[in-house]
């Protein structure tokens, strides 16, 4: 029987649920589980209520910081292995201990490693006499066709924030299954600081945990890249459909909520290719996605009518048969219009603009009116923190920093607006690389080193480019203006993003699967990047697999999405999660 | 602190935006989508569909369980089972690899007396240190190992060598929690000089496990003072009742660079006047709340009191254009149109007004009329949207119809003006004046 590459990727899930399993069997007995919030929606993609209760799961708590009632004598903890959420569970442990110590037994469940600095602790706490330790290192969640993520949404902030490297084993191992189902690629290419530890790791895990028994490989060329290579893909605003639902209500484990004073929809929405309404609309630009739900919402209502003048044995095939397909689709129709509907009462009065403003902070032009138009967003309240934050981190990256005065300028409305505390956030901004002062072209000694800078802001200098011009410029990440260009028919990568911009990595890609640059130009294009290739005839592959440490943006989803169409290569996504600009300006807020 | 941010949220032009396009909502677009179609398309199909998602419970679902309500798609096609995915062999890879004991399972031993001879060894060499790469090994795939038989210092800072190497932050951390145990200050902080990355995740640790004179003092002895005053900044703001006395202590011993401390005793100052301020009702708001706040009610108090909105503007460097944004939306709350002059306008060269504003003029219109400004207001900052096809469409939009057809003959455009007119009442006052405009011989039409 012949397996397709997607259904294979299938396998993940199923050998995540196996491990979890086998876990909760170990624990013998009925248990209650109590679930750290943050780990619902992935779990949800891994196993379902129904296996959990075949393995002995009778309650499921989530995780609070009041009391849990009991129903068993058996606890679980189910939650991420940080520091501070074991503390918790630690401290709650203890608690039930010193109240009524009549022979509970007690479990936790880490979520991706046993970090030794957290068995120290529940060592410290005294804890760890009473509570057995397991590991569930899940795979990589497949939330889409050939879409996989690790959901870590913490990764980002530890990686690139505090530089904590503790996560990275977890994301080789990740990586390590994937070629032991897949086969080792013929090429790799490794890009970034985090990557290339990562990819060290991951051979040592091929020698300590054997490489695949095949010798073939279904994917041609494996790149494994850090988040930062590519951060204007993830600090613009995408236009897609799918981008839209994750800038405005964050979309976790493809499971979306929206919240909106007027639509409110409770519960949560799987979003998935199998959601024919959906599949339809999820990689469109955004203007793109209302005539379509219009149209089908024409159609039903002429089933509708046609229904009314049904003969009865008509009517009665029609009831046992399309009736309840019928009302399925509407239902989904009606919930993409709410969501379409929410999204343009969270973000029409203010999407011309932004969009008008990110163009131009690309293209480092008008650079008078973006600052207007950031000092706008200031004073009149447009938007929340996270997006002003966005520009000026989007202004920063594009043209080598802000010159001193604007920045501090600029920090001062932000602090007058959202409150001083946040001093600290431009320091970690500054820290990380994303929000800089330009380095003064004059020395500081010199007086009127002031007058010397408002000089160069009056009088740009054509001839300099900034590094992410020069490297925009080399990919083409810029798409060449076109009239013609319909942005319901995209023949290039840029309408991810209104025509602006392509996003890198996707460009990269396309450009290799059109010959126009080799795998082995790579390394003198991107920052930091090495190719190792296992030999093999490299020509002829027809499969990536693209593996983003940090986080991956629906825009460059859906920009793979057509890249695979427009060119006939499969490609395969892989991150450590969904990420969007607002996630990482969050990140700097949490300290 | 957030409850008292929504005081000014509400005020906040995306929230009564909201409210206005309720009666007008195709004004606002989306990539040519306008908020009303969608709502219209929305009312249409959900006509005779019992809401969305309130009559479908998953059966499967965790989050159902847990939180009531999740509306699933259909169901992806069922998956195939597992072994018919990927062969045993791989799979029983896979599962191993979880395994603590892996090692002796896969070097599994041929002869007992192999077996023997390797457990002779290992209780030989039971009390010098293990190999570095076996423990970088073991830590790496999540098995058992110990640090404690690294006694000499060569040994050490070898251990902690490995561990930076191959980058996996729980060892280095690991590492460097042992070596601090083990080895006195001097020896310590000598190691933690030469290496950034062990520095990243001990500082990270001692911030999570909040040791800040701990980590405040290894920042100060690594000459990352700034790194520490920050963090010393970032924990007096977590305190709100001790908040003002540590900023002090911050501001005095610790911020050393001048842009910082510009912002610290600013916030000093917003604290020291937030205590004297109402009963310190706004204590730890922000200076727009604030600015909203005495805007609202204290608009009248001489310049030279503390509390009048231009004396607190002056201790806070407040930008002219959040103060004018706050007063107008203030004084537009109290209907008090008669200051709104006094926010935008000065006297221009031959006593005619000028606006002096940065913010743009028809978004100062626009949240007037939202306000409920008299319309002969607005007709005179209409004046000031200097783009006349911005002026145009705002005044359409606000049902401006003087300003409408004063822009049209200023764009000297007949046509559209005669179409215009068309759609106004007839015999109104605004009908007259455009009919009588149309007959104006000294208006040069363009068409």
């Amino acid at each position: 029987m012949q397996v397709s590459l997607d259904e294979k990727l299938g396998a993940l899930s199923q050998i995540s649920q196996r491990k979890l399993l086998d876990i909760l069997t170990k624990i013998s007995g009925r248990k209650d589980l109590i679930i750290d919030s943050s780990l619902i929606k992935p779990l949800e993609r891994i196993v379902g209520v129904s296996k959990l209760r075949a393995h002995g799961v009778d309650k499921i708590y989530k995780l609070e910081k009041g009391d849990i009632p009991f129903t068993n004598t058996q606890r679980v903890f189910f939650v991420n292995s940080d520091l501070i959420t074991v503390k918790h569970v630690s401290d709650k442990i203890n608690g039930e201990i010193s109240q009524k110590n009549d022979g509970n037994s007690y479990h936790i469940i880490l979520v991706g490693r046993k970090l030794q600095s957290v068995v120290n602790m529940l060592e410290t706490e005294g804890t760890l006499g009473y509570v057995s330790l397991f590991v569930f290192q899940w795979e990589l969640i497949k939330l889409d066709t050939k879409f996989l993520s690790m959901e870590f949404h913490s990764l980002y902030k530890s990686l690139f924030v505090d530089g904590d490297q503790s996560y990275l084993p977890v994301l080789a191992r990740s990586i390590w299954t994937l070629c032991t189902i897949l086969g080792r690629p013929l090429v790799t290419v490794v890009q970034g600081k985090h990557s290339q530890v990562i990819d060290k790791m991951l051979g040592k895990m091929f020698e300590e945990l054997g490489t695949p028994n095949r010798s073939d490989s279904e994917v041609g060329c494996m790149f494994i890249v850090d988040r930062d290579v590519d951060y204007a893909s993830s600090l613009l605003t995408g236009c897609t459909y799918s981008c839209l639902l994750d800038e405005v209500f964050g979309i976790k484990s493809g499971i979306v909520e929206i919240k909106d004073n007027k639509n409110d929809i409770p519960g949560g929405y799987f979003l998935s290719s199998a959601d024919e309404v959906y599949s339809q609309i999820k990689g469109r630009h955004f203007s793109d996605v209302f005539p379509y739900l219009s149209t089908k919402t024409k159609e039903l209502s002429q089933t509708k009518e046609k229904s009314q003048t049904m003969a009865i044995h008509e009517m009665k095939q029609f009831i046992s048969k399309e009736l309840s397909a019928v009302t399925n689709f509407k239902k989904k129709l009606a919930y993409h219009i709410s969501a379409c509907e929410s999204i343009i009462s969270h973000m029409g009065h203010r999407y011309e603009g932004l969009q008008n403003a990110e163009q131009n902070i690309l293209e480092s032009r008008s650079r008078r009116e973006t600052l207007t138009y950031i000092e706008d967003c200031l004073s009149m309240n447009i938007c929340d923190k996270y997006a002003v934050l966005r520009l000026m981190c989007l202004m920063s990256l594009t043209q080598d920093g802000l010159f001193p005065d604007e920045l501090q300028r600029l920090k001062l409305q932000f602090f007058h607006m959202f409150g001083y505390q946040h001093l600290t956030v431009f320091h970690a901004l500054e820290k990380s690389g994303l929000c800089v002062e330009q380095p003064a072209l004059l020395s500081t000694e010199v007086k009127g080193v002031n007058l010397a800078n408002k000089v160069v802001q009056a009088v740009p200098l054509p001839t300099r480019k900034s590094t992410f011009t020069n490297f925009a410029q080399k990919l083409k990440l810029f798409p060449p203006v076109g009239d013609n260009y319909e942005l319901n028919n995209p023949t290039d990568l840029s309408y991810v993003f209104g025509r602006a911009y392509i996003p890198a990595l996707c460009q990269i890609v396309n450009q290799i699967c059109k010959k126009e640059i080799t795998i082995e130009d790579l390394p003198k294009i991107l920052p930091n990047c090495t190719v190792k290739n296992l030999g093999g005839d490299q020509q002829n592959f027809r499969t990536f697999l693209i593996y983003i440490v940090g986080g991956v943006t629906y825009a460059e989803i859906s920009a793979f999405q057509l890249l695979e169409k427009l060119t006939g290569f499969q490609i395969v996504i892989a991150s450590s999660s969904t990420i969007n600009g607002n996630s990482i300006m969050k990140s700097f807020f949490q300290q | 602190m957030a409850e008292k941010e929504g005081y000014w949220y509400e005020s906040a032009v995306q929230q009564t935006s909201r409210n206005f396009f309720e009666d007008e909502s195709s004004a606002t677009k989306m990539c040519g989508v306008s908020l009303g179609g969608t709502a219209k398309l929305s009312q249409q199909i959900k006509a005779g569909l019992g809401g969305i998602g309130t009559d479908r419970y998953p059966v499967d679902s965790l989050s159902g369980s847990l939180s009531g309500l999740v509306l699933k798609g259909d169901e992806e096609k069922v998956d195939l089972e597992l072994h018919q995915l990927i062969p045993e062999r791989t799979l029983q890879k896979i599962m191993d690899a979880d395994n603590e004991d892996f090692s002796f399972i896969t070097h599994s031993l041929t002869t007992e007396k192999e077996e023997l001879r390797m457990l002779r060894r290992h209780y030989e060499s039971r009390w010098s240190p293990p190999e570095v790469d076996s423990v970088v090994t073991a830590s790496l795939l999540g098995r058992p190992y110990s640090l404690e038989h690294y006694k000499s210092l060569k040994h050490k800072k070898e251990l902690l060598k490995a561990a930076e190497m191959i980058g996996d932050g729980d060892l280095i951390l690991n590492v460097i929690l042992f070596l601090n145990r083990t080895l006195k200050k001097k020896l310590f902080h000598d190691i933690l000089a030469a290496s950034p990355v062990a520095v990243q995740h001990y500082t990270n640790y001692l911030a999570t496990t909040k040791q800040i004179p701990v980590l405040t003092d290894t920042l100060e002895m690594l000459g990352r003072s700034r790194d520490a005053a920050m963090k010393l900044y970032f924990e007096a703001c977590t305190n709100p009742q001790r908040m003002l006395q540590r900023l002090r202590v911050c501001s005095r011993n610790h911020f050393t660079e001048t842009k910082d401390k510009t912002v610290l005793d600013n916030f000093i100052r917003l604290l020291e006047w937030q205590e004297t301020y109402d009963g310190g009702k706004l204590l730890g708001s922000s200076v727009a709340t604030c600015l909203s706040d005495l805007c609202l009610n204290h608009w009248e108090l001489p310049k030279t009191s503390p509390h009048c909105p231009a004396a607190f503007c002056q201790n806070q460097v407040v930008s002219d254009r959040l103060y004018q944004w706050a007063a107008l939306i203030a004084r537009g709350k109290r209907q008090a149109w008669a200051d709104i002059d006094g926010i935008f306008l000065t006297k221009g060269w031959l006593g005619g007004k000028k606006a002096k504003t940065d913010l743009p003029m028809e978004e100062v219109v626009s949240c007037m009329s939202r306000l409920g400004a008299p319309q002969t207001l607005l007709s005179s900052y209409m004046e000031f949207v200097d783009n006349l096809d911005k002026r145009l469409s705002l005044a359409k939009k606000l049902q401006c119809h003087r300003s409408a057809i004063d822009t049209y003959i200023a764009l000297k455009d007949r046509l559209s003006l005669l179409s215009y007119k068309a759609n106004l009442v007839p015999q109104s006052e605004d009908y007259i004046y455009a009919e009588q405009s149309l007959r104006n011989p000294a208006i040069r039409w363009k068409n």
